[in-house]
């Protein structure tokens, strides 16, 4: 999976924009990314990548690298 | 009677979800009350602690996966042999899903109409059936949610499924009036559960989480008794002649 791939799944989690959702990117930045934002972001590393974060690992959450730190594939 | 109007004396009551919060809480409500109780859940070691905790003699645990229709009838079937006609059944089983619309997808929805509210209609059939219930005593409580009625963020899949549960319960509730038997849903607000636990951690604080609690509840949050006192009253005669009601137990939830 490329990255653009990871950026369009991402993306489509918020449900914005490719283009608001690029490396270097924070998250607090994005505007979908709110509550129902982080829940579909959780829900959709649970589902395609098997990664469950802990509230911990949910809060620490900074950027949207930090994201596609968990997309790895399996 | 009037001293009797909650005895659930010698009534054999059918509990799903009795592994924790609200259907352990039943379960032991219905057993203080003289009731007998089947109960069943995911977990056998919490299904056991429940047991544990029941007054009386005669309970009866029946572990299972209420994914799995065939457990589903086949739970009906063990609870009649080991204990004879069910005249009581809360249906407590369920699970939460908070996931905005879209990205609930079709898997979201089955698995939670599965447990929600598929099992609570293939158990109804199967209690429905001759010599699996008792005639004209037999009530039936499905345990539904404010989300049912109320529109909440997020809850398209759970509030859905519960919403089902309502109209279902209101259909039956008519279809079986003929026969003297009772179907009636109980909506309870945000009830201190291990379920609640898990959605805590959607609040950005354990101070958010309170504040957002407070402000619903006029009365504050529900524990898991102030729903299975609803439930044990619907059981019994007291409520002989309430059937297809939807009762909100949500500390004033509704109300705003």
């Amino acid at each position: 999976m490329t990255i653009q791939e990871k950026l369009q799944i991402i993306a489509d989690a918020l449900g914005t924009e490719t283009t608001n959702v690029q490396p270097g990117v924070l998250l607090e930045d994005i505007e979908e990314w709110d509550s129902m934002g982080v829940i579909s972001v959780i829900s959709m590393l649970d589902k395609m990548f098997g990664v469950n974060l802990n509230m911990n690992e949910i809060a620490a959450l900074r950027s949207v690298d930090d994201i596609l730190e968990y997309m790895k594939e399996q | 009677m009037t001293s009797n109007i909650f005895s659930l004396k010698d009534r054999k009551v059918l509990v799903t979800g009795a592994s924790s919060g609200i259907g352990a809480t039943v379960a032991r409500k219905v057993s203080e009350l003289g009731g007998v109780c089947a109960i069943t859940g995911r977990d056998k070691v919490r299904l056991d602690d429940t047991l544990q905790r029941l007054s009386g003699d005669g309970h009866i645990t029946i572990p299972g996966d209420l994914e799995s229709t065939d457990f589903q009838r086949d739970l009906v079937k063990e609870t009649v042999r080991q204990l004879g006609p069910i005249s009581g059944f809360v249906h407590c089983a369920g699970i939460e899903k908070t996931l905005p619309f879209r990205a609930t997808d079709d898997k979201d929805l089955a698995n939670v109409m599965e447990i929600n509210f598929k099992s609570f209609w293939i158990l109804c059939q199967e209690i429905l059936r001759k010599g699996n219930h008792e005639a004209s005593r037999l009530s039936v409580i499905g345990i539904s949610s404010a989300a049912a009625l109320y529109g909440t963020v997020g809850k398209s899949a759970y509030a859905s499924s519960k919403g089902a549960l309502v109209s279902l319960v209101r259909t039956l509730a008519m279809e079986y009036a003929p026969k003297g038997l009772r179907f009636n849903c109980i909506c309870p607000g945000y009830v201190d559960t291990p379920m609640l636990e898990k959605l805590k951690g959607l609040y950005p604080s354990e101070e958010a989480f309170e504040e957002t609690m407070k402000r619903l509840h006029p009365l504050g949050i529900g524990r898991p008794e102030d729903v299975a006192y609803a439930a044990v009253f619907l059981l019994g005669p007291g409520a002989r002649w309430i059937t297809g009601t939807i009762m909100n137990v949500d500390g004033g939830y509704s109300c705003q």
